[in-house]
């Protein structure tokens, strides 16, 4: 204490009067053992900070725009089936459904961020005040009284004490609301798997309707080609053949070849139908994965709040980035 | 090889499509959309592969085509109707999801609301304290200074006090 009193004295901010300090070494005691019991009680606790929610959140969003790119795919699909309109209708309006499921699940994942956000905010403005309150003692010398040791660790109990507020209410906030929300994320995340599987099949089924109705479209050419081909390929034995069988072999390959042009574009036409299989069903396919990461996380978060341990985000936010992907190349197609 | 090879004349293709619809009977009774798929290529296949195109042989190729159209309908109404037999539910949870979300907000924003009140109590009782210090000092040079240093983190502190005010 006294050496506490000879450092102000000498910064020559304040004359000290000794019955003052006499008086005051008891309350400065007090003081500082309350304020290590506080930090104590912070350091005990371990909650001194929250968990980020963000990528949770981002994630929502990310899969809310795969489900919803998911349906539109499979009904465009069907759309292009022949008498397919009513189908992709009726698929259109059960999935709006789906779609604003998925538009309340992002509300829900943006809420648990503006709880985090709000602890989070409230222990910066106590740390504002708080300093405010250290620099205040450094600028009068007397502000508070005690060793400068002793004016810092209060004034850091008090700003770590109303951070312990904040957070925790916040930590207590969040861990109530997703405890609650568990049963209906597993429902809704079994009901959309379940959703996902069934349009997964439709798409599957279109997309061959689609197949078969366009070779079918080929079919009398494919088989006068084919006929061609067979001319050519296994009825002629070249090395045995005459003239006339050779002029003849020459005139089928002419043939052939006038068939290259809408064999090409019918090839082209395949590829697409395949292609667009191909990416659709990769959509669907990453949809369904990251609807069970994302419950997986969901309860990771949960029992984060319960053990104060981080949260691991890697796998939500690389299913993220394959979804922002696949669901730019289903656009391109 | 092709499971067509080989086959001439109305009779055989007729008796390739009874066989073939007899598959596809049976795969109608299941609900396989793999098998269904693959007999939908044979099928298409069919049609391609029949010929010559007589109106006997074309008629051959209109019931390969329907049934192989029947068999992916029939798959695709069967998933439709799940989908929408599950739309009620999703409904119920939509509304769980919107009022927890509600829920959630209103606490988030208590939450800042207190944290801020808390803040500015405690940054009013500082100015409070500091103004009481600033009246008890002497008119003595030190004390003055002191004083001077008082009034500007008052000042400070009410700026910020202020500042945080404007979140509530």
């Amino acid at each position: 204490m006294n050496k506490a009193i000879e450092i102000l004295r000498s910064k020559g901010s304040y004359n000290f009067q000794e019955q003052h300090i006499s008086n005051c070494n008891w309350s400065i005691k007090r003081r500082t053992v309350q304020a290590m019991f506080l930090m104590l009680v912070v350091i005990a606790t371990g909650c001194t900070s929250l968990p980020n929610v963000g990528p949770f959140a981002d994630a929502t969003h990310q899969l809310k725009a795969a489900v919803a790119q998911s349906g539109s795919t499979v009904s465009d699909e069907l759309r292009y089936t022949e008498g397919g309109k009513e189908a992709a209708e009726q698929l259109v309006e059960a999935w709006k459904a789906r779609n604003q499921a998925f538009e309340a699940i992002a509300a829900y994942s943006d809420s648990l961020e503006a709880i985090v956000s709000s602890g989070n905010q409230g222990a910066q403005a106590a740390g504002e005040l708080a300093d405010s309150i250290q620099e205040f003692a450094e600028a009068t010398g007397i502000g508070i009284p005690g060793s400068p040791a002793a004016i810092q660790v209060a004034n850091d109990s008090i700003k770590l004490l109303v951070k312990y507020i904040a957070i925790t209410r916040a930590a207590k906030s969040l861990e109530e609301a997703m405890v609650k929300a568990q049963p209906a994320v597993e429902q809704i995340v079994k009901l959309i798997v379940d959703d996902l599987e069934d349009i997964d099949g439709i798409f599957r089924a279109a997309n061959k309707l689609i197949e078969k109705d366009f070779k079918i479209s080929y079919a009398t050419r494919i088989s006068y080609r084919e006929v061609l081909e067979d001319f050519v390929f296994q009825k002629v034995n070249i090395v045995d053949a005459n003239d006339a069988v050779l002029k003849r072999v020459a005139q089928v390959n002419e043939l052939l070849d006038s068939t290259n042009s809408w064999y090409s574009e019918y090839q082209q036409g395949l590829e697409k139908i395949q292609k667009r299989l191909r990416v659709g069903r990769a959509l669907i396919k990453t949809a369904r994965a990251s609807v069970q990461q994302w419950v997986t996380a969901h309860k990771q978060v949960v029992n984060a709040l319960k053990n104060r341990r981080p949260v691991s985000t890697t796998s939500l936010l690389e299913a993220a980035v394959e979804i922002q992907y696949l669901i730019k190349r289903v656009r391109e197609l | 090889m092709s499971e067509f090879n080989g086959i001439t004349g109305f009779k055989g293709w007729s008796a390739k499509l009874k066989s073939l619809l007899e598959e596809a009977k049976n795969i109608a009774r299941q609900d396989d959309l793999d098998e269904r798929l693959k007999m939908c290529d044979r099928l298409t296949d069919f049609i391609l592969e029949s010929r010559p195109d007589t109106p006997e042989i074309k008629e051959l190729d209109r019931i390969a085509n329907e049934t192989a159209t029947a068999l992916l309908e029939q798959s695709i109404n069967k998933r439709l109707m799940a989908i929408i037999a599950r739309t009620g539910e999703h409904k119920r949870l939509t509304k769980e999801f919107e009022t927890q979300a509600k829920e959630n907000q209103a606490n988030a924003e208590s939450i800042r609301l207190k944290s801020i009140i808390q803040t500015v109590d405690s940054a009013t009782a500082m100015i409070n304290s500091a103004k009481e210090l600033k009246d008890s000092l002497k008119e003595n040079a030190g004390d003055k200074k002191v004083a001077a240093l008082v009034d500007e983190t008052v000042r400070a502190i009410e700026i910020l006090r202020s500042r945080i005010g404007k979140l509530l």
